[in-house]
């Protein structure tokens, strides 16, 4: 068992002590200081139409318990993912399977996942208790208030997205668009039944992500002080005018027998169907393709010739600076990283944008197939560094200028190419506005790939915050909308907004690149 | 062409100083750095390479500081470090496209120069395979091409052969002292016989200071007289690893055979009739410091 927790740890230590990480920490500081929001803001994270509670240790612990039990479902998987396959990639896994240790590796991934998503959330825990001084509008601090919920509501939750992500991961091997689409499914069906489950004892048990108490308290208040019955409660960041709502005092949650039955119900599930899953998926490795090719074997006429003829070289070195060749081969990486059937989910939402409204293209197919390409155009910047090419690429002349010009144009004349059927009907329209819209959210989204992809060293940060937004663009809300395809008043602002963030991301990304080269 | 290292040294963060006042002037030739673990060959390597900066001293490749202007040597330089990377998803062809055009390389070149490097390094046949698909002596073979491609005039090479099976390795070696006339090759290797059948001039290194630089004459003369051979038993060959370095040790029947040499000439010591070999140069080097 010792020994067990160690490797736990040291498969944990591996994972944290990246840079990647570190970023993602950064940004879940930033993230975690918007989950409350001041009580005077224009947007709320935890809607509850014409009510808002006052800002006391009750509300922050709870509230803020949920929004990260949330963000867990819906980015944890994202945070976690692939790190079975890393271990193939890396070559640890043949050290593994030879090993007693097999049958545990699952179990040790799941712990290890735990413990990845346990330390972002105390990140945020600790950010809510630096919160609440600035933010807090009556009573004092109870401090079981903020460490009960993320105890009892958030962590139970962390260990069943920790685990469940070993079991997607597993069981939709080799296939990572399988994987995201069976997460987008599963957080679609969570989320819901866990909006929609009564707090009773059967209700939570349709709960797995432990919000239905705190629902079902913040509802009771309400009608006990109002008497007005709240219909529902939604989450994620929402803009509408909150002077008129109506102030109500939180009371500190108390837990029933049966929600916390409830959440050791999860836990173990989990826990035994990665235990289960173990005792029949030996080898979790199978599905990833790694195969070595053989060696053909010469023949003598080959030998013969290689030995006499010497290697024979174009008689002149011919150099080129067109950036055209280098960003074409760009685009082939890119497209090399998708696989066929990515390609054919893309082509039918290409396809689809020439035949439903233009709205809907832009507002839904266009940031569809961004999605589906995020990893690719996520990785542009970092993939030096993650391939381990920058290496040697680093002691090559003008590399610096090459790559980031190459990565910022490639991915912009892929994106343009996905969305092209779209311009040019707008161009037919005559629609300017929209076409200047589309274009400035293409810019931008290609400077903050390269940004953040030359800042972690890896596509992942990228990935997760444009999912995330998309996410958020899906649901209409306008800050998200780096397209322009809501285009609420005020879109102006947030373009002006955009354009001038381009050339910042650019800057940096030129920047860092540049420091890594000297 | 000359590439002066003017008693450079590297101290990181930690305090460990990686090189201590190397001192040498290199030639147009094959360089063989020889050396254990930790010796400073890789830490030279990416100083030449100008991913490293030395804490003292500098680097004067044709007159020029390179750490002060890193394009005099960066246009005419391949480098192929011990640990490497690739892109898995391209092919052989794409991913040497992609380094070939990084370099700065026109396509209408590299279109040329790709087959005839893929031909020599018995690739050609897997060219439009992914690089995920090959083997590890493949891939090798995929980081040695890039850092030939360009026609570089400083070419450096950090282990290049792990992985290469022995016919590869000959075509290898071939294919470098055909390129060795007018470039300085720097190949690191562990293994001696690579070096020795190649390489111009040896540059031997441990602890980061350079105990010995010169052609392969000059290293054979310093244990000249002084490598012995004698069959021995168990017992024996504890006591002889005392008082000598032993080089060698080949099982013949119940006994072993025993290559050493004494660390000096002494008038107790028999004089050693044996032809000396770098692997006993290398020995008596590492081991006297």
């Amino acid at each position: 068992m010792k020994e067990f927790i160690k490797i736990v740890i040291l498969d944990s230590l591996q994972r944290i002590r990246s840079y990647q990480y570190f970023m993602t920490l950064v940004v879940t500081l930033y993230v975690a200081s918007t989950f409350v929001p001041a009580p005077d803001a224009s947007y709320s994270t935890v809607n509850l139409g014409n009510f808002r509670p006052l800002y006391n240790s009750a509300w922050v612990g709870t509230s803020t318990a949920m929004m990260t039990a949330l963000f867990m479902v819906i980015i944890g998987f994202f945070l976690v993912e692939g790190t079975i396959e890393r271990d193939a990639k890396l070559n640890i896994h043949t050290f593994i399977k030879t090993s007693a240790f097999g049958k545990k590796y699952l179990q040790m991934k799941g712990l290890s996942n735990v413990i990845l998503l346990s330390l972002i959330s105390l990140v945020i825990f600790c950010m809510t208790m630096v919160m609440f001084p600035i933010r807090g509008e009556e009573g004092s601090f109870v401090f079981l208030d903020f460490v009960l919920p993320f105890v009892l509501i958030t962590f139970p939750t962390v260990v069943f997205v920790g685990y469940y992500s070993v079991i997607i991961e597993v069981v939709l091997s080799g296939s990572r668009v399988l994987k995201v689409i069976a997460m987008i499914v599963s957080w679609s069906l969570l989320i819901p039944a866990a909006t929609i489950a009564n707090s009773s004892s059967n209700g939570y048990l349709l709960d797995a992500v432990g919000i239905s108490l705190p629902i079902a308290h913040v509802k009771a208040t309400i009608l006990n002080e109002f008497n007005f019955q709240l219909d529902g409660m939604s989450f994620g960041y929402q803009f509408f005018d909150r002077s008129e709502q109506q102030l109500f005092e939180l009371s500190s949650l108390e837990y029933p027998q049966a929600f916390l039955w409830s959440r050791l119900f999860f836990i173990l599930t989990v826990v035994t169907l990665v235990y289960v899953i173990s005792l029949f998926i030996k080898n979790p490795w199978k599905k990833i393709k790694m195969n070595p090719v053989q060696v053909k074997k010469i023949d003598d006429e080959t030998i013969e010739r290689r030995s006499s003829s010497k290697l024979t070289l174009p008689s002149k070195i011919k150099y080129g600076n067109s950036f055209i060749p280098l960003i074409v081969q760009e685009i082939t990486l890119m497209k090399k990283n998708i696989s066929s059937f990515q390609k054919f989910i893309i082509s039918a939402l290409w396809t689809s944008t020439l035949l439903v409204p233009i709205d809907i293209a832009h507002l839904f197919l266009i940031p569809g197939m961004y999605v589906i390409y995020s990893k690719s155009i996520g990785e542009l910047g970092g993939r030096s560094f993650s391939n381990n090419v920058s290496a040697y690429s680093l002691a090559y002349p003008k590399v610096f200028l090459r790559q980031n010009l190459s990565h910022y144009f490639s991915v912009i004349a892929i994106m343009i190419a996905m969305a092209l059927p779209t311009l040019v009907r707008l161009i037919m329209s005559g629609d300017l506005s929209a076409i200047s819209r589309l274009t400035i959210g293409i810019v931008f989204i290609a400077s903050l790939s390269n940004a953040l992809g030359s800042l972690t060293k890896s596509g992942r940060l990228f990935e997760i915050l444009f999912i995330f937004t998309t996410y958020l663009l899906l649901n209409k809300l306008p800050i998200a909308d780096y397209l322009g395809a809501i285009h609420e008043n005020g879109w102006e602002n947030m373009s002006y907004l955009l354009l001038l963030t381009c050339p910042v991301l650019l800057l940096i990304s030129w920047f860092r690149m540049k420091i890594y080269s000297d | 062409m000359e590439l002066k290292l003017n008693k450079i040294s590297k101290q990181y963060k930690s305090g460990k100083e990686a090189i201590r006042g190397l001192d040498e002037v290199f030639s147009p030739g094959i360089i063989g750095l020889l050396g254990p673990n930790g010796a400073g060959k890789s830490t030279l390597m990416n100083m030449i390479a100008t991913l490293n900066a030395p804490t003292s001293g500098t680097v004067i490749y044709n007159g020029v500081n390179i750490h002060h202007e890193k394009s005099a040597i960066r246009k005419d330089l391949g480098y192929l470090p011990q640990d490497f990377g690739v892109f898995p998803n391209l092919s052989a062809e794409e991913f040497l496209t992609y380094i070939g055009l990084v370099k700065g390389l026109a396509s209408s070149y590299l279109k040329k120069a790709i087959p005839a490097f893929l031909d020599s390094f018995n690739l050609i046949h897997v060219r439009k395979k992914k690089i995920s698909t090959f083997s590890g002596g493949m891939r090798q073979r995929i980081g040695i091409i890039q850092a030939l491609l360009g026609d570089p005039k400083i070419i450096l090479l950090d282990e290049p052969t792990v992985g290469l099976d022995p016919e590869e390795r000959i075509n290898f070696r071939s294919l470098l002292t055909d390129l060795s006339k007018d470039r300085i090759i720097l190949l690191s290797s562990h293994i001696v016989s690579d070096i020795e059948t190649i390489a111009d001039n040896i540059l031997v290194m441990k602890e980061g200071k350079g105990l010995f630089y010169g052609d392969f004459e000059q290293a054979i003369s310093l244990v000249e007289g002084l490598v012995h051979e004698d069959y021995a038993e168990d017992d024996q060959l504890k006591l002889l690893k005392k008082k000598a370095i032993v080089t060698d040790v080949k099982k013949a029947g119940d006994q072993m055979l025993v290559r050493y040499l004494f660390k000096e000439q002494e008038d107790s010591h028999e004089k050693g009739n044996l032809p000396a070999r770098l692997e006993d140069v290398y020995m008596y080097l590492t081991d006297a410091v």
